[in-house]
């Protein structure tokens, strides 16, 4: 092959990449659309236009139907926002941990991050709300989360402890603890599970099945700011995982800080994880799933790779909180249940038409 | 645009002099109910309001025509825009409800939404009935109401006047072969035994607990209490007692297995004062 068809084929591929990319962002442009025009309240698709230019539009304000603008603007917008930064944080993080680890079934949830963050909100409502409101007479609102994204850390903590003791990760060790650590979090679960009473009980259900129904604007946008700085620096970091795909002495000899690269990977992922699971519970496979998709399509290139799964997680996410809002009304199903419901099948169908997923191990 | 905001204010002052003005003759009586609440839902049939009922939670099984009726899911795993989308103009709900997200939407989308206090007591239920029916302007239907429950209460008393020493009761929610979820203190079911002046032998725990076989020996209750819910998946009810988790009892021994209907006896509704005298009679007819 002459070097110049070789050149026409490379400038081809990345053609492809970059369509791809733009099918993506129209993907979740239009999920975006669907979660804020579609739900229980019909509302015509005029008035929501024009409820949506009023609230981009700051010096323009209409008098509208309150209901309906406090559907979009205050139900609906918050919980848009969320899906999009919550959805973007699984699979990116899911995206990196694969890179990572070598390992194509790593995600949020197998290294016990997730069920660190879940452990820790469900002790907070279980036993840390009664101690808070003997102390102070009422349970702050941020308790919650912030407990939930501690719990993250303290995983994160507890793993880089034990995997780093010879002065680098080893990625064996952090998976088995990882499953250590999954199986510990399940069992506080359990004897909480066990002396909670309904109400509790309620709750702990919503930690343990996400759900994006929670969502304020008065939580969401902290929660989101530090997202946005989390993914950014996650996505930034593709060059250095497409040489750790070839091996950890092979990224090092490539020129890259290996151990450093690792540790900010780590803490990052588990930030982004805790951040996210501290506003929606537990959501699975969408970390696990959405980064194969990606690869199925764009090739294994962490550099296309990473900021196509924060595109394409966020929008399957909306999608999915469509359904979970519209599939049993007037009730609501958790997310989690359609984001399993879903991905599941349609993993072992991605599986059944290739073996292999664009991973090499 | 200014001139916009004073035509809206005048005509909202407006509106504000037609509203006053007709409030002695017209007091609000809510068209489009969501009831949510087991004993709300109960309440508001007593007070033949069940045609204005648009939506119930879960926990509205009684009266069954209430079955046909929309739901909107758990009561504490309620969702905001589905009960905004049913365009209610009355929106009750049980104390403890939720969760509270949802019910911050509910009120910040401009929905009238009223908490219901819960407590599992006498008192509590004829605070629930008073609430109730000041909510949907039924006041006299709702006196009217708790006066018959007080009756009810008084024929109750009257006939445990004459009971010297109160049974000792164990309620049981579930079975399995080797553990029973048994009531502990601050239940419902701990409060309905208290009224028909029984023990509750599991009052040394809080809430519902799963108990094994020793823990029941010990506990020797003289009567199991249960629903129908529970041993429907046992074809002799009378078998149940011969359950390895119960059979060591002095229930047991002496035959004495009580099967309720579990919303009547746990409702805390309007049907309170009719579960208590219906247990009373069950404990105390015997001897």
């Amino acid at each position: 092959m002459s070097a110049q068809s070789l050149s026409i084929v490379i400038s081809k591929l990345h053609q492809k990449r970059i369509l791809t990319i733009i099918l993506l962002v129209c993907f979740l442009f239009v999920s975006i659309v669907l979660g804020l025009a579609v739900g229980p309240l019909k509302i015509p698709a005029l008035n929501t236009i024009n409820i949506l230019l009023d609230i981009l539009n700051p010096f323009i304000s209409n008098s509208h139907d309150h209901v309906q603008e406090t559907v979009i603007s205050s139900l609906r917008g918050p919980r848009v926002v969320l899906g999009v930064v919550t959805g973007a944080a699984l699979a990116v993080s899911g995206a990196c941990f694969q890179s990572l680890f070598r390992n194509p079934l790593a995600d949020p949830g197998v290294i016990g991050v997730s069920a660190g963050a879940a452990t820790a909100a469900v002790v907070y409502i279980v036993l840390g709300q009664g101690v808070m409101i003997s102390l102070f007479g009422f349970a702050p609102k941020y308790a919650l989360p912030v407990s939930a994204m501690l719990g993250a850390l303290l995983a994160v903590v507890v793993l880089y402890l034990f995997v780093n003791r010879r002065g680098g990760i080893e990625v064996a060790t952090l998976l088995l603890a990882g499953i250590a650590l999954n199986a510990f979090c399940g069992s506080v679960t359990g004897i909480l599970v066990f002396i909670s009473d309904d109400q509790q009980l309620r709750e702990l259900t919503f930690w343990t099945l996400g759900s994006l129904a929670r969502a304020q604007w008065d939580s969401v946008i902290p929660v989101c700011i530090l997202l946005i700085f989390v993914i950014s620096i996650l996505i930034s970091k593709g060059n250095a995982l497409n040489a750790f795909s070839l091996g950890e002495a092979e990224a090092y000899h490539l020129g890259f800080d290996v151990k450093r690269i690792k540790r900010s990977i780590v803490i990052f992922g588990a930030a982004a994880v805790g951040a996210a699971v501290a506003l929606t519970g537990i959501i699975g496979f969408v970390g696990l799933v959405v980064p194969h998709i990606v690869r199925l399509l764009l090739g294994a290139d962490n550099r296309y790779v990473l900021p196509a799964s924060a595109i394409a997680g966020g929008g399957l996410i909306l999608i999915a909180d469509l359904f979970a809002r519209i599939a049993v009304q007037p009730a609501e199903m958790p997310i989690g249940v359609i984001t399993s419901l879903i991905g599941a099948p349609f993993f072992l169908y991605l599986l059944s038409r290739r073996r292999h997923l664009g991973l090499s191990i | 645009m200014t001139k916009g905001i004073e035509m809206g204010l005048r005509i909202n002052k407006l509106l504000i002099i037609v509203v006053v003005y007709c409030l002695p003759i017209y007091s609000f009586a809510a068209e489009r109910i969501v009831s949510i609440g087991g004993s709300i839902t109960e309440i508001l049939f007593e007070l033949e309001l069940q045609n204005k009922i648009i939506a119930v939670d879960t926990t509205s099984l009684y009266p069954p025509s209430v079955k046909s009726m929309q739901n909107v899911g758990y009561m504490r795993a309620l969702a905001a825009e589905p009960i905004i989308a049913l365009n209610p103009d009355l929106i009750l709900y049980q104390d403890g409800s939720g969760p509270a997200e949802t019910i911050e939407k509910l009120q910040a989308a401009g929905m009238n939404v009223i908490k219901i206090s819960h407590e599992p007591s006498v008192e509590g239920v004829v605070n629930k009935i008073q609430e109730v029916s000041h909510a949907v302007d039924k006041v006299t239907q709702g006196e009217a109401l708790v006066s018959r429950i007080r009756n009810e209460l008084v024929q109750l008393e009257h006939f445990l006047s004459d009971v010297e020493t109160s049974a000792r009761v164990m309620f049981v929610l579930s079975f399995d072969e080797s553990s029973a979820l048994v009531a502990g203190s601050e239940t419902g079911a701990n409060g309905i035994i208290s009224m028909a002046k029984a023990e509750n032998v599991a009052n040394g725990f809080s809430s519902y607990k799963p108990l094994g076989a020793e823990a029941i020996v010990e506990l020797a209750p003289e009567f199991v209490v249960t629903t129908h819910r529970a041993v429907k998946s046992i074809e002799n009810e009378a078998d149940i007692l011969d359950l390895p988790v119960l059979q060591l009892t002095p229930a047991a021994r002496n035959d004495r297995l009580i099967v309720m209907d579990g919303l009547l006896l746990l409702g805390f509704g309007p049907r309170l004062a009719t579960a208590a005298n219906e247990l009373a009679k069950a404990l105390y007819s015997t001897k």
